[in-house]
């Protein structure tokens, strides 16, 4: 706008000059110039003044001092530090959001239409009349009975309500036998039902029609999925006061498995040495470039090559009638030698039945045999962990408390182990649960490098050498 | 022929499914998937033939039986799982928008499940629950020692502290208890619950130890106490019930109204439950039963029926083996295993009230027989207890019989802790103190004679060390007692006899030669495996030989430091027994393996 209004002058200005001749006329008599001519800001003010008191009520100083402040004759209650308000609490404080505030109504000017429609308040609706005698009714003392009612099952409620137990993750009260008739009985509607007087079918039917249908385990699930024992007995060894032979026997295991396990790392770090040689960045480099230009020289030489002619191999010759013939007679001759040949050998057989008895019975006890060593192999897997998923059982470590760490008082007991890992373990050893590598997600977000324009240097305007002139200064 | 069979459509690759297919089929993510293949008892399978199994591709695979995947698929559950799902979603935006009122309705109606009808599909009948007690109880006790602060819903923790507790009064009141072992781990009790034994570890009483993301995986083993939780709230019912106790247990004298809204009067009276030191209100008086093992005259299983009738007695005498005894406890030592042993056995105990709520007597008290201290010394002592370690009372329950206390008096240099978890074969080597323990387990006391031999070897022994030894053990001994350790061995002493057998040579002569009759009997096709057989039994033998000059070597040694250092008993040597005869005994053993 201001703008607008700078260029307008700026054009009069130019105008101006060039209308310097001729100032424009105004005839004062006719009402259409009276705009122009009377001057009526002052009246317009007032209005304008008038028109704000209307909507947000009387002036200022009209107004009578009650209404705009008030005698503080009592003393302050001491007030509570408050503490420092927190995420939540801080919304609350706020109060009513600022963006809404525009959709309050700020008029103190009253309806101009008396009779539009709006909505009743409560204490507005119903007949005038009955409302006057119930409130002199209930001035008097006199209140409904349904009221009264209805105020009472309302505290009876909220009294339920405060008296019902929270709703719990589990069960926790165990107030019936399981195994016994209150486990076998059926809710059917409202009813309790001892499963056992009924039978299979109405069981089933109104199972099904309850939507409660039992789906029956597969038998394969109620097999165990090792032969290892839940809790295993510990080795006597690992008693906090041992006899010397257990203590040994224990320690002598857990250091065969120790000197296992270091040489396998001699042998790991023995095969990966070369592989893990350090390099030289000039090296590696040039060990880029030989690679990458790997086959770029000699490309050039061998593109001269011409190609050879092959030689056109002739088709075979087709056979002739009589070769044909031939050759059929030749494999049917063939044919009959071999039956022969069969035959006679099955005959000679008859002469060996005794050795064929024996064959037979060699190769039936070698199959026995192989079924009992499946049987054991079987039987043998059910006590090793099996391969459950991507990773591999890795038993924990031996647990045994050191020589000099045996105290053989049950005060100084230092303990090995722990229980819940114990437990882990046992129930991977059992096939309950995969052995696995925990999976955290970490989330990396790709770095967006800019430089801070204070920080660069800028460009374009260079005056000498800066850093010459600052090195002196310093 | 009819048409061409695809592959992988028959046999072994039809039977399995991968994981990703189980959920896509279930439509569940992962995390609920394994939620649920916990709690109803489904586990990864190995397939026989990988490649077939897994269609032809090589790379290691998660798989499942199809058959228990579509059984998984009409779990209600599921639907439980989905509740949820929108359940935490509602509750997420409510929270969010800073709308509490919503939270607080949305969390009085959270969804929640019930687990009762898996615990009664994955085990049909009580026994089969039983049978997977060991698991349930090691997993929920370690749970109930949790701190509050750690990822596990705290009520959970709670709710185990509680179940366990009740099982513990259940094996108290049942006199259940069998074997204590304590290892570096933890302690291991072996209790007997209807003819079934269930071996559980607890750990020590020691601070909470973290463990790392990679070792465990919290949330995995929380699905299964879950689960757990449910069924040992059963089985603890079913148990209560079969001894004729009030379920949710009461303490007699002490009422506490359920729904009491004092939250301080709950714990306590939890606590007090906790404290194990008093019986439980019994529904209907208790009838004493003895059980009485029917005879059968056949002459085969005369032997056994003897060993039943001896390991019975043994029993009955293990659970009233703290009877009469009044025990008090130091605060050094662990409460709540050393009252729940003393109690199992039928035993008084009491301890400093400022430890722990429940203690029903003072230490001042003069009718106490046993104060269980595991301190180096004591400074005000009463003549009329004696000051024992802890592991007494493990290794009596072991023994089965009440041990002498000298060898465990304050300060002592205890005898090893032996493990009553070992079962020996044939010619193994068995270290003196476990043979001690098995003679006595059999129920048998220790001959005369070899006790005599003892003392002599004792003698002899001893003889360089100076006698001022010998008799302050024997003072000690001598000592007046209210103890019935002593009286008991007194009493043994009267009954010292012999019996002169007229022809043992004899008859031993002939059962060698009949076993070895026996032994050219065998079949030609059995020989082999028998030589086999008793060649690795004479390897046996021949370490166990080895082990035991060892020992001898080892004790004599040690033996002669002590001489040089300070005075003390040796232990060992008094343990020492000869190795059992393997001549008459083992022999017979052999011909019934043959």
């Amino acid at each position: 706008m201001a703008t607008s209004t700078l260029g307008a002058a700026w054009l009069v200005d130019e105008s101006d000059k060039l209308n310097k001749k001729k100032p424009k006329r105004i005839v004062k008599h006719k009402k259409k110039a009276w705009r122009v001519t009377s001057n009526v800001e002052d009246v317009e003010r007032f209005l304008e003044s008038k028109r704000l008191d209307e909507r947000l009520g009387a002036p200022l100083e009209e107004r009578p001092s009650d209404s705009l402040f008030v005698v503080d004759t009592k003393t302050e209650a001491d007030k509570t530090v408050k503490s420092e308000p927190t995420k939540k609490r801080k919304i609350k404080e706020i109060g009513p959001l600022r963006c809404y505030a525009i959709l309050t109504p700020n008029s103190a000017v009253t309806d101009p239409l008396k009779k539009r429609n709006r909505v009743r308040r409560p204490e507005e609706r119903g007949d005038p009349l009955l409302r006057k005698i119930m409130e002199e009714r209930r001035a008097n003392g006199k209140i409904p009975t349904r009221f009264l009612q209805s105020m009472k099952h309302h505290q009876e409620n909220v009294e339920a309500l405060a008296k019902k137990k929270k709703p719990e993750r589990l069960r926790t009260t165990f107030d019936f036998d399981l195994w016994g008739d209150a486990g076998n009985s059926l809710m059917i509607g409202d009813k309790k039902v001892s499963a056992l007087d009924l039978s299979d079918e109405l069981k089933t039917y109104t199972m099904e029609k309850m939507g409660k249908r039992i789906y029956s385990r597969p038998p394969t699930m109620f097999k165990k999925t090792t032969g290892l024992k839940p809790v295993e007995y510990p080795h006597p060894g690992t008693s906090y006061n041992p006899t010397y032979q257990d203590h040994q026997a224990l320690l002598k295991e857990a250091y065969n498995l120790e000197t296992k396990e270091m040489k396998e790392e001699v042998r790991t770090r023995r095969r990966l040495g070369p592989m893990l040689k350090k390099i030289p960045v000039q090296r590696k480099e040039e060990d880029w470039w030989s690679e990458m230009t790997q086959g770029l020289g000699d490309d050039e030489e061998p593109a001269k090559e011409e190609e050879e002619e092959v030689p056109c191999v002739r088709p075979t010759k087709p056979k002739t009638r009589k070769q044909k013939i031939r050759a059929k007679a030749l494999k049917w001759q063939d044919m009959r030698r071999k039956k022969l040949k069969e035959a006679k050998k099955r005959l000679l057989e008859f002469d060996r039945l005794r050795s064929i008895r024996r064959e037979i019975r060699k190769s039936e006890e070698l199959t026995a045999k192989r079924i009992e060593i499946r049987k054991k192999e079987k039987e043998a897997k059910m006590f090793k962990p099996a391969m459950l998923g991507r990773h591999k059982y890795v038993p924990p470590p031996i647990e045994v408390n050191l020589s000099e760490e045996i105290t053989g008082t049950l005060r100084g007991l230092k303990t090995e182990g722990h229980v819940l890992i114990d437990r882990y373990k046992s129930m991977q050893r059992r096939n309950i649960i995969e052995p696995r590598i925990r999976q955290t997600v970490v989330f990396k977000y790709k770095h967006k490098v800019f430089t801070k324009r204070s920080h660069s240097e800028p460009k374009g305007l260079k005056v000498g050498n800066r850093d010459k002139d600052k090195t002196p200064v310093q | 022929m009819g048409p061409m069979k695809k592959k992988y459509e028959a046999g072994e690759a039809t039977k399995y499914i991968t994981r990703a297919q189980a959920l896509k089929k279930l439509q569940l993510n992962l995390k609920d998937f394994r939620r649920l293949c916990i709690l109803k008892g489904v586990y990864p399978r190995e397939p026989n033939n990988r490649k077939k199994a897994q269609k032809g591709k090589l790379d290691k695979k998660t798989l499942y039986y199809v058959k228990d995947i579509r059984f998984l698929s009409h779990e209600p559950l599921i639907w439980k799982f989905r509740d949820f799902k929108v359940f935490m979603r509602k509750m997420k935006t409510a929270m969010e928008k800073g709308d509490k009122e919503t939270v607080a309705r949305l969390k009085e109606n959270k969804p929640s499940m019930k687990l009762d009808h898996l615990v009664k599909e994955r085990y049909p009948t009580f026994m089969d629950a039983l049978n997977d007690l060991d698991d349930c109880l090691t997993l929920c006790f370690f749970y109930s020692t949790l701190p509050r602060d750690t990822k596990v819903p705290a009520n959970l923790i709670s709710l185990c502290r509680r179940l366990t507790v009740e099982f513990l009064h259940y094996v108290i009141a049942a006199k259940a208890l069998r074997k204590v072992f304590i290892s570096v781990k933890g302690i291991y009790y072996q209790v007997e619950i209807k003819g079934q034994p269930v071996t559980m570890l607890i750990n020590h009483q020691r601070g909470f130890k973290p463990t790392s993301a990679s070792d465990v995986d919290y949330r995995i083993m929380t699905n299964f106490v879950d689960f757990y939780t449910s069924m040992l709230g059963f089985i603890n019912f079913r148990l209560y019930h079969s001894i004729n106790l009030q379920y949710p247990p009461k303490l007699p004298g002490i009422t506490v109204k359920e729904d009491a809204t004092d939250e301080d009067a709950v714990e306590e009276y939890n606590e007090l439950v906790a404290a194990l030191n008093s019986s439980l209100v019994t529904n209907v008086p208790q009838a004493e039963e003895e059980i009485q093992i029917d005879e059968f005259p056949s002459a085969e299983g005369a032997e056994k029926l003897e060993e039943a009738k001896r390991e019975a007695e043994a029993i009955e005498r293990l659970k009233s083996l703290f009877k009469g005894l009044k025990f008090f406890i130091s605060r050094e030592v662990p409460r709540e295993s050393v009252v729940f042993v003393i109690r199992s056995c039928d035993g008084e105990v009491s301890w400093d009230p400022s430890i722990f709520a429940g203690a029903t007597y003072d230490e001042t008290d003069e009718s106490i027989t046993h104060q269980i201290v595991d301190r180096p010394s004591v400074d005000k002592q009463y003549l009329s207890r004696y000051y024992i370690q802890p592991q007494w009372l493990f290794d009596c329950i072991n023994f089965r019989r009440l041990l002498p206390v000298e060898d465990y008096f304050i300060g002592a240099n205890l005898p090893p802790h032996i493990s009553p978890f070992v079962t020996e074969r044939l010619g193994d080597y068995i270290p003196p103190e476990r043979q001690m323990l098995l003679a006595l387990q059999r129920g048998e006391t220790l001959p005369a004679e070899q006790e005599e031999e003892e003392e002599e070897e004792e003698d002899e022994s001893e003889d360089d060390s100076s006698d001022e030894e010998e008799e302050e053990g024997k003072i000690e001994k001598k000592e007046p007692t209210k103890s019935q350790v002593v009286k008991e061995k007194k009493g043994m002493k009267v009954m010292r006899g012999r019996v002169e057998m007229p022809d043992v040579k004899g008859m031993e002569e002939e059962d060698k030669e009949h076993y070895k009759f026996r032994e050219l009997m065998i079949r030609n096709k059995d020989k082999r495996l028998y030589r086999s057989m008793m060649k690795n039994r004479r390897n046996r033998e021949r370490e166990a030989k080895r082990l035991e000059n060892k020992r001898k070597q080892h004790e004599k040694e040690e033996k002669s430091l002590k001489k040089s250092t300070s005075s003390g008993k040796a232990l060992t040597a008094k343990w020492s027994i000869q190795p059992l005869s393997a001549t008459s005994d083992t022999q017979t053993k052999k011909m019934k393996m043959m």
